[in-house]
């Protein structure tokens, strides 16, 4: 089964200044109305991705994710680590049913697997 | 930030373990010794195209701003939450000793009875000494770099090259520093932030709502306090966002305290640190 990049986020440590840059800067629309507060993207284009911008802690430098959409998380989790990865947030899911994990690869960047509650 | 680091190391090491995790006494007058040469004259230019890029030989960032003896200029802005620092130019992965051992071997392929002993004394060093640096137990004092540099006709420049790159930690020890910081920053926050004790002690409540804007406002914070400090709890596996929405104290301790969530909090820290 093919593995997209289904969403990008970006991990700020100033997410209202990110969102303000580029939504200035692009025009899209960011939106925090949900139970997690979390300030999806929306780029207004059917073209590329959707993503959405979360807080970073102070010690990291601002980043940018990649979430993978899968159809099963634990098992691609767990294929994951069969393969050097580190687990660094449990499958866990969303308050709107999507499901998540964070992990590391084996050359130490962060990346997160997603099953889309749509899907 | 190195002797916090030691103290930090105790910490990740366990109170009963006195092992400091990073530089001896010795490594701490070695970055006095960079200091001052930085302050000085190593200004490293690497040039690239149309302008110049510095290095910081401490944290690795790059910046187009020249810095030169004399002129007023910004200085670098030191950012301890950066990426280890990764230099990356073949000269600097040549570290000084490498440099006396290309001068020794080429001075031998003229001479094939050349000695360690003759490059000691066209040094002026000590025969002994030069051979612990050459074959890697002994560290090279910044001053025997700029004087033994003058006497192989090493550029100024060049010479802070080697200073830099022979005080710079190598990849290994910069990476578990900067896995020692970042683990220590988790720990402080644990400690610090009231948000992570406060969404388990909610997370038990009959009134718990799932709703992070709900949590900030019920514990006065911001929802993007509440997002840092829910991520922590996840990654420390402290906290469960179960399939059906509910959120799982993963603690385990019947009769939570704020005081007993901090011990715990601490040592799960340490324990992911330790892997």
């Amino acid at each position: 089964m093919p593995s997209p990049v289904v969403q990008f986020q970006i991990l700020s440590k100033t997410p209202d200044e990110t969102a303000k840059f580029y939504s200035t800067l692009f025009g899209w629309t960011v939106d925090p109305n949900n139970p997690l507060g979390y300030r999806r993207v929306d780029t207004g284009s059917k073209q590329g991705i959707q993503g959405g911008i979360w807080p970073a802690p102070p010690q990291s430098p601002n980043f940018v994710q990649l979430f993978v959409g899968v159809d099963d998380v634990k098992s691609a989790a767990k294929r994951a680590e069969d393969l050097g990865a580190k687990m660094i947030i449990p499958p866990t899911v969303l308050p709107e049913g999507d499901e998540m994990a964070v992990l590391l690869d084996p050359q130490g960047m962060s990346f997160a697997l997603m099953r889309q509650a749509s899907s | 930030m190195v002797h916090q680091q030691d103290i930090l190391g105790l910490f990740l090491n366990g109170a009963r373990d006195p092992l400091t995790v990073l530089r001896a006494e010795h490594q701490r007058a070695q970055d006095q010794q960079i200091e001052c040469a930085l302050q000085q004259c190593d200004s490293i230019l690497l040039f690239s195209g149309k302008h110049t890029t510095q290095v910081c030989p401490q944290t690795g960032n790059l910046s187009t701003r020249a810095h030169f003896r004399g002129k007023q200029v910004p200085r670098f802005q030191e950012q301890t939450s950066c990426p280890p620092p990764r230099l990356t130019l073949p000269l600097v992965q040549m570290a000084f000793r490498e440099r006396l051992s290309r001068e020794l071997e080429s001075r031998r392929k003229k001479n094939p009875r050349y000695s360690q002993r003759a490059l000691a004394a066209f040094l002026g060093a000590d025969h002994s000494t030069l051979s612990q640096i050459l074959r890697g137990t002994r560290a090279v004092p910044v001053r025997s770099i700029r004087l033994w540099s003058a006497r192989l006709g090493i550029s100024q420049e060049e010479a802070a090259l080697y200073i830099a790159a022979e005080h710079t930690p190598d990849t290994q020890t910069a990476e578990r520093q900067h896995q020692l910081r970042q683990w220590t920053a988790e720990a402080i926050s644990v400690v610090n932030e009231p948000a992570h004790w406060e969404i388990v002690r909610l997370s038990r409540t009959p009134e718990f709502r799932p709703d992070c804007r709900w949590i900030a406002r019920r514990i006065d914070a911001t929802v993007d306090d509440v997002n840092l400090a829910l991520s922590r709890l996840l990654r420390l596996r402290l906290l469960q966002i179960k399939e059906s929405g509910q959120w799982k104290d993963l603690t385990g301790i019947a009769k939570l305290t704020e005081r007993a969530f901090r011990k715990l909090a601490l040592a799960r820290v340490r324990e992911l640190a330790a892997k």
